[in-house]
């Protein structure tokens, strides 16, 4: 299914853990299959599956009070378990699986700790590779907006991060 | 010249690649002359392209995959039958249900002929027309200066079963200014316009629920407001359509779909 991988990384880092962001896909692409007939031709597909899902992370957050905080932290070990068993690279040696192991807990250490308005526009534009126009239609706010928010989000985790990636 | 604090967001917009080329330009020319912001430019820069690397190195987990690929794949035929007949084909091959199958696909002819031939009452496109209506001046709108008397005169039309939605527009420099009563399907929609500095937007306030969002709007749910937002274009004009309580408002502009929902969500007046 088009635009599948993009829609899993999104979700992998909005939500909690694997199992959650599994499950906010398969919901995503039940929803969108249901509702295909209100998708208008010649516009963005992978934008309004993204607003499917976003929508939905934000309702079933809202409904389980599960939203995305600093705290918790201490499953981190678990969940970064679950996230080296879906890299796709096949076999990247041991010494870059060290490093792309520190980076990947760094940054999904750091992007838990900042304010969700902040987060999402990180998470679609520099990890789901979203453009900035994109990025609006799924957050539903203007383009100039998502610049801001991404600015501020940016300096934010900068400063989670320290030095040792930046 | 450019203070640093007003080239962050360029920065951003920099290494990102999505600045205009005047933008790049007066940026560029900042770097050129700051060393602070250049040393940021390629913190972000370095930043941006680990968070690339982090989200590049992931992909759907196969058992994922296949499931979705599973559910995309059956055919819709397949999806909603009972067990132990799994095609239509199956159903029309046992000769008793013949009769039946020839009368209910008369009844559902009739009735899909009587939907697409009646008249449009679809409450979206005909706001749409009306606001086009009463931007290009051929629609009759009652003007007033007196906001509190305009509001009054038209929930007084409708006796005031419900009052139009009041709505805050003043940071956009729009103000009500007109208003009429339109029948649209049998109901009655109060019509106010809104109009100034900005582009003009209608306000149609009606009686109703969910199911009077336009077909093909898409759905966005505003989870600190708990209300489902209903956006849709048609012909360069937006609408944005949402529900408080038992009445609709529903709003409508040539204004950006994106900033045309940003005025919706930002505003929560009961009638």
């Amino acid at each position: 299914m088009t635009h599948l991988d993009h829609l899993y990384r999104v979700a992998f880092f909005l939500a909690k853990n694997p199992d959650d962001a599994q499950d906010c896909v398969q919901e995503t692409c039940a929803r969108a299959l249901s509702a295909f007939e209100r998708f208008a031709p010649g516009t963005n597909l992978k934008a309004w599956l993204t607003r499917i899902l976003y929508n939905f992370f934000l309702d079933s957050s809202v409904r389980n009070k599960r939203t995305v905080s600093a705290e918790g932290l201490s499953d981190g070990a678990e969940e970064q378990g679950h996230f080296w068993e879906s890299l796709a690279t096949p076999d990247p040696g041991p010494e870059r699986q060290v490093l792309e192991r520190e980076l990947s807990e760094v940054i999904g250490d750091a992007l838990k700790a900042i304010p969700e308005e902040f987060r999402a526009p990180i998470i679609l534009v520099d990890l789901g590779d979203y453009s900035y126009q994109e990025a609006a239609e799924v957050l539903a706010c203007p383009i100039g907006t998502v610049r801001s928010r991404l600015s501020r989000g940016r300096r934010l985790l900068q400063k989670r991060i320290g030095k040792s990636l930046g | 010249m450019m203070q640093c604090n007003e080239a962050q967001e360029l920065i951003t917009g920099l290494v990102d690649q999505q600045l205009s080329a005047d933008e790049g330009l007066s940026i560029e020319n900042h770097l050129a002359q700051c060393a602070d912001c250049r040393a940021q430019f390629e913190s972000e820069t370095t930043l941006k392209q680990n968070l690339k690397l982090a989200g590049a190195a992931l992909s759907v987990p196969r058992e994922l995959r296949e499931k979705i690929e599973d559910l995309t794949r059956r055919p819709e035929s397949e999806r909603g039958l009972a067990k132990g007949t799994s095609t239509i084909r199956e159903w029309l091959a046992l000769p008793w249900l013949r009769p039946g199958f020839a009368l209910v696909t008369i009844g559902l002819v009739a009735a899909l002929m009587f939907f697409q031939f009646r008249p449009s009452n679809d409450i979206g496109s005909v706001a749409l027309a009306v606001h086009e209506g009463i931007t290009s001046g051929k629609t009759t709108v009652t003007r007033s200066s007196d906001t509190a008397r305009l509001r009054a005169d038209l929930a007084l039309a409708v006796k005031n079963k419900f009052a139009p939605i009041a709505l805050d527009l003043s940071a956009l420099k729009l103000y009500p200014v007109a208003g009429l009563v339109k029948q649209i399907g049998g109901r009655e929609v109060l019509v106010t316009v809104y109009s100034g500095d900005g582009p003009t937007i209608t306000c149609f306030t009606f009686l109703g629920g969910e199911g009077d969002a336009p077909r093909g709007s898409e759905l966005f749910f505003d989870a600190e407001k708990k209300i489902n937002f209903y956006s849709f274009t048609r012909g360069g004009l937006h609408g944005v359509m949402h529900r408080e309580g038992g009445v609709i408002c529903l709003l409508v502009s040539d204004m950006p779909a994106a900033d045309l929902l940003a005025v919706a969500r930002g505003q929560r007046h009961p009638a």
